[in-house]
């Protein structure tokens, strides 16, 4: 459950003044109540790359996390965030291990949905390295968002080649290939 | 896609929610999960919205006090306004028993674990959207749902509150605060069955279910009418023949009122109905069993 | 991507820049009596309303590929409304949510009239959709007419009807553009766009602007897919808006107006027959097409590409196709992935299956039969196949397929009736690369720096394909230099002379063979001045500039299926999907992987999950949005098995050919082939795409229909 927050106060009629805070800074913005996070982020704050391809909460390009939990920033209130503490993708280590594992798995195209992916990604393998040991796990996660172009296999192996970077001694047992699926040269589908 | 201008309040107390909410042309936002794409939409464009998030009486799930609305024994859970789906997901959440599982199972079928983190349980009732769910199983269970005004608070079935889709009979006046749910006895069997197109669709139809070890069954049924509703068809032709075929053909025929949708016809979703209703069966039971009666 | 270099329209950051909304038909046809802006335009915020009655010195929106007889078509709808979402007024403010609020305040005042979202709706409506202006705005044969003693003497003759449906190319960034005006009536223009110079054409000729006038930049581009390629009737809006306002105005699309108003892709109704004699060779193939181009002709000529490649992968004698693009109230179909041979090869492959059935042969064997063997190969309906080695992809993809002993366990299921049906489908393409006459040249230029680099020009434009890359690697690889020292510069008018842009997967085989052309010309430079190629330039720049011309390439491959079917639910589940592609010699494995897998899942969404539906009139049924319009996601994706042929373009200096649309064109006959093959007691006619699960499950219910050619659909009979 979320803890309660306090609350903004009103600076002119329609507008609130919220603190938050945003990749570790502490930030203070205001705005009028319907706007949404997504927004302040993008506009308020100048942070784009957190994209906004549906603005319905299906696509995921606008994935935030929120208390360390992945959201979708076109779906949440700036208001309903008040000290609530955001990351965004740029609050992304720089030696995050997914940023490499992306470009070198080809996990992108247009690149318009990776930075949503990078984030819902960071969230879940910071809760549970462990979603990527299962394939089914793995698509139900990836499944939290779109993207148009890779037909998914890039993002699946950047994600398992991350968590395994993550935490190397969980991984050094096991073959490589297991994690594996979907690719022109291994295949795992229930040959009869 | 953006919002209407709307104005914005955080209570502290349902008191003072209920007081903002007679004032009129308000709507409460708790996950906001579906009020944002109704917002965005511009669906709805209230004067105000009444944001639960800072009432702590809201948040919890427990016991009710001096609450026994269900027919079951063990009591009965209340589910705070606040309780998102990813709340009751974890595999050892508030809830324990067999109730909790069949809550996690539930809340595994909504949406994707973003949405999961931001929408609530009652949230989702609220809604009413006829393949929530949420609606499904709190209807299957014959839950009831606490509402509070300021002249005062209320209790109402689930089956009473759900009217069609996006229609409850909560008041606009009125403030949802809990769902309260019957705890399941141990060895109860539960399930949750659903057919949908991809993950990032919603259910084309779901079918809830929970076994007591006694017998007593309860089917709750989404994307077979108006409303998440209760299958009282198919429970009672499997009450009187233990055959999950009678039991799915009754659904099929009495329980479903579906309407049209471009990809499911309403033949086909009385058709899958009772095919849903059949493998749920055949999740909590072994199979064809000696009729009750 | 995460680095602060990528910036798409919507994330530049323009001092002054005001925002853009659209008001929109909520009606698919009616006279346009009134529209009332008087309370939006006094409303916060905003800065400028505008109607049809602001733009009538604005010329009118061009048609890329507009068929015989356009008709006038209008950046704001001035008398009448043709589709759901087409542009009425504009909104421009000093951000989205205040444009959006006057959008709602904008009053139509609407007089219905009857939708024709069918092309048997409009052919059969009493008066024409413009007046003075034909419904059919494009009718064309393609090849000589099927001799009716060709039908006659045949062992076996099929046919069928089949629909492609309308598909939302759903590109995740919708369409963008931020218009700013300069000195003098110049323009910058940044956009979302797959066709930079042909942007600035569009732009120029409405506004009766020199193109010099125009400069159009695309910035990091959220993908394409086809639908991003002619100039909108809302950039020549925001345009007007711009140069009213004197200050920039932006455009982001969001994905409500794209799902109802931008262009869609597919949308035909065809019919197929094919004949064969007793041997199983093909003797005959007629197709005919009625494809329904929405409210305006933007692409009215693209469905003469299904009539073009109406003879699939087979020698096959006599080969005739009927197309008729015909005009309807919902919004326009312009090209989407693969544009028109996705069609084909579907018609094509379907009816092959069919011929096999009646025949009692096997359809591989079929296939296998009648493939082209001997190149160049000339199709009656006038291709020139360039080359290739058809068996190799079909042998190689039964390699991955093992067929025999999937058919062992679809015995084993057949006689177990609890077990679920399953079925394979085999397909076999070929595709066009390149483009057609008139886009069958690129630009490229290659310049030697005095600090020892090159910059590489060219006339594409990357929404995703990794251009940099490649194209930088061809360059740096023709050169004999490393490839961090080759810089390429594409996308922007004002960078880049002229160009045709990246669609018809033409961006490697004609840009890529420009670069390595003019890099060879500086090669060549240096040899005659006696100098190493990276000292070329010391004493000033030196630029070498190749216009590259070929004929289209054809692309080729097999696709094959393993589908099982719960037959209580009809739901399809892809056991397997083999893909065997020749694109001619790769230039970069992994991005051309990458194609291949994007396109395979784009082919699965159309086969098993995505269609716009229409209402009577012709408004798309999709108030949901992406939940309506279900594209596959993660745990959709069915597990694969890749491999590649390559035999070089013989047209080509590096032997490419294009690459990137052959899985939608691959994938739905393969899985409707398959799913046929699973359930021999359903209806072939009504398994018709998207394989929905009530799909499905109608045609199970509906079972097979004896064989008798008067009934509708599949019909077939031996002669």
């Amino acid at each position: 459950m979320t803890p309660p927050r306090t609350t903004p106060s009103r600076s002119r009629i329609g507008e609130l003044t919220l603190a938050l805070r945003v990749n570790g800074t502490a930030r203070t913005v205001t705005v009028e109540p319907r706007r949404v996070l997504a927004d302040v982020l993008r506009d308020d704050l100048g942070l784009t790359g957190t994209r906004l391809g549906c603005e319905h909460g299906v696509c995921g390009s606008c994935t935030v996390l929120l208390d360390g939990e992945p959201v979708r920033s076109c779906l949440v209130l700036a208001v309903q965030v008040r000290d609530g503490d955001v990351r965004t993708v740029e609050g992304l280590d720089p030696q995050d291990p997914l940023l490499a594992a992306f470009e070198t798995e080809h996990a992108y195209q247009c690149g318009f949905c990776t930075s949503g992916f990078l984030v819902l990604l960071r969230g879940a393998l910071d809760e549970d390295p462990t979603v990527v040991d299962d394939a089914d796990r793995l698509d139900a996660l990836l499944a939290s968002n779109l993207c148009r172009c890779t037909g998914y296999e890039g993002i699946r192996r950047a994600a398992v080649a991350a968590a395994r970077q993550d935490a190397p001694d969980a991984y050094s047992a096991m073959p490589p290939s297991t994690q594996e699926r979907n690719s022109s040269t291994c295949s795992d589908d229930q040959a009869p | 896609m953006k919002p209407p201008p709307f104005d914005w309040a955080a209570p502290t107390t349902v008191d003072e929610a209920t007081a903002l909410l007679a004032r009129g042309d308000a709507r409460v936002v708790a996950g906001g999960q579906s009020l944002l794409q109704d917002l965005r939409w511009r669906r709805v464009s209230p004067a105000l919205l009444v944001d639960l998030a800072g009432i702590g009486e809201l948040a919890g799930i427990g016991e009710p006090a001096g609450v026994d609305v269900a027919p079951h024994d063990g009591g009965t859970v209340r589910i705070g306004a606040r309780v998102r789906h990813r709340d009751v997901e974890r595999p050892r959440s508030a809830v324990p028993g067999p109730l909790g599982a069949l809550l996690a199972e539930t809340a595994g079928w909504i949406a994707h674990p973003p949405v999961r983190a931001r929408g609530t349980v009652v949230g989702s009732l609220a809604q009413a959207h006829p393949a929530a769910e949420w609606c499904a199983l709190a209807a299957g269970l014959d839950g009831r749902v606490e509402l509070a005004s300021t002249t005062g608070r209320r209790e109402e079935r689930v089956a009473d509150l759900l009217l069609g889709p996006g229609r409850t009979s909560c008041a606009p006046t009125e403030l949802i605060t809990a769902l309260l749910l019957p705890r399941l006895p141990e060895g109860t069997r539960t399930a949750v069955v659903e057919s949908r197109r991809t993950h990032a669709s919603y259910a084309h139809v779901a079918v809830t279910a929970a076994r007591t070890p006694d017998g007593d069954l309860r089917l709750g049924l989404a994307g077979a009418g108006p409303t998440g509703r209760r299958a009282h068809a198919a429970e009672a032709a499997f009450a009187a023949t233990g055959d999950p075929d009678a039991a799915g053909d009754a659904a099929a025929a009495d329980d479903a009122d579906p309407r049209g949708h471009p990809h499911a016809t309403p033949d086909y979703t009385r058709h899958v109905v009772g095919v849903l209703v059949r493998r749920a069966l055949a999740a909590v039971t072994d199979g064809r069993e000696e009729s009750a009666a | 991507m995460t680095s602060a270099g990528y910036a798409t329209v919507a994330d530049l950051r323009v001092p002054g820049c005001r925002e853009a909304a659209f008001v929109r038909s909520p009606a698919s046809h009616a006279d346009l009596r009134g529209v009332d802006t008087a309370t939006a335009r006094t409303m916060p915020g905003v800065d400028l309303v505008l109607t049809a009655d602001d733009l009538t010195d604005v010329g009118d929106v061009p048609t890329m590929f507009g068929g015989d007889d356009p008709p006038p078509w209008r950046p704001l709808a001035d008398d009448r409304v043709r589709h759901v979402g087409e542009p009425v007024a504009l909104v421009v403010a000093d951000d989205r949510y205040r444009a959006e609020d006057a959008v709602a305040a904008v009053r139509l005042d609407l007089a219905p009239r009857p939708g024709r979202p069918t092309t048997a709706a409009a052919l059969a409506a009493d008066e024409p959709l413009y007046d003075g202006h034909r419904d059919v705005t494009l009718e064309k044969e393609f090849g000589p007419r099927v001799a009716a003693s060709t039908w006659a003497r045949a062992h076996a003759v099929v046919e069928a009807d089949l629909r492609e449906q309308l598909l939302a190319p759903t590109s995740l960034e919708a369409r963008a553009i931020l218009v700013e005006p300069g000195d003098g009536g110049a323009l910058t223009v940044r956009c979302s766009h797959q066709y930079p110079h042909g942007l600035r054409a569009g732009i120029a000729g409405a506004f009766g602007l020199a193109e010099e006038a125009v400069r159009v930049v695309v910035p990091d581009a959220g993908g394409a897919f086809g639908s991003k390629s002619p100039t909108y009737p809302e950039y020549l809006a925001v345009v007007a808006a711009a140069r009213r306002l004197g200050a920039p105005v932006r455009w982001v699309e969001d994905r409500t107006e794209s799902l109802q108003a931008a262009s869609r892709g597919r949308g035909q109704d065809q019919h197929v027959r094919i004949a064969a004699d007793a041997a199983g060779r093909i003797l005959a193939i007629d197709l005919t097409v009625d494809a329904d181009v929405g409210a305006h002709p933007l692409g009215a000529a693209l469905p003469g590409q299904t009539g073009l490649a109406a003879s699939g992968a087979y020698d096959v004698a006599e080969v005739h196709a009927r197309v008729r693009s015909v005009l309807t109230t919902t919004a326009p179909t312009y090209a989407y992935r693969g544009a028109g041979r996705p069609e084909a090869a579907y018609a094509v492959e379907r009816a092959v299956d069919l011929l096999a059935a009646e025949l009692g042969t096997d359809p591989v064997d079929l296939r296998r039969r009648n493939l082209v063997r001997s190149f160049p190969h000339d199709t009656p309906t006038g291709r020139r196949y360039d080359s290739g080695d058809y068996d190799a992809t079909l042998d190689r993809a039964l390699e991955l397929l093992e067929p025999q002993r999937w058919r062992d366990e679809q015995r084993r299921r057949r006689a177990d009736p609890h077990a679920r049906p399953l079925g394979i489908g085999v397909a076999c393409y070929v595709e066009r690369s390149g483009g057609e006459p008139g886009i069958l040249e690129e630009y490229g230029a290659v310049r030697a720096c005095p600090d020892g680099t090159f910059e590489a020009r060219v006339g594409t434009s990357s929404t995703g394909q990794s251009h940099a890359r490649v194209f930088g690697d061809v360059v740096a690889r023709r050169l004999g230099v490393d490839a961090a020292r080759v810089r390429v510069v594409e996308a922007d008018t004002a960078e880049v002379p002229e160009g045709h842009g990246s669609f018809a997967s033409r961006s490697a085989q004609m840009g890529g063979a420009a670069l390595h052309e003019a890099a060879g010309g500086l090669v060549d430079r240096a040899r005659a001045a006696g100098v190493a190629v990276d000292a070329l330039g010391a004493s000033g720049p030196v630029e070498v500039e190749h216009r590259f011309s070929s004929p289209p390439a054809f692309p080729y491959g097999t696709y094959a299926a393993v589908v099982e079917v719960d037959p209580e639910l009809g739901a399809v589940t892809v056991l397997r999907l083999v893909a065997v592609d020749d694109y001619g010699t790769v230039l970069d494995p992994a991005v051309v992987h990458g194609q291949t897998l994007g396109s395979i899942t784009q082919g699965l969404g159309q086969v098993l999950y995505e269609d716009v539906p229409l209402d009577a009139d012709g408004a798309p049924l999709l108030d949901e949005g992406l939940l309506d319009y279900l594209i596959p996601t993660a745990a959709e994706i069915p597990p694969l098995r890749l491999a590649e042929t390559a035999v070089p373009n013989p047209n080509n200096p590096l032997g490419v050919k294009g690459a990137g649309e052959a899985g939608c064109i691959g994938v739905p006959p393969a899985v409707v082939n398959a799913v046929v093959d699973a359930l021999p007691d359903a209806d072939p006619a009504l398994l018709q795409m998207p394989l929905t699960p009530d799909t499905v499950w109608a045609a199970l219910r509906a079972g097979r229909p004896g064989r008798r050619a008067d009934r509708n659909g599949t019909t077939g009979g031996a002669a």
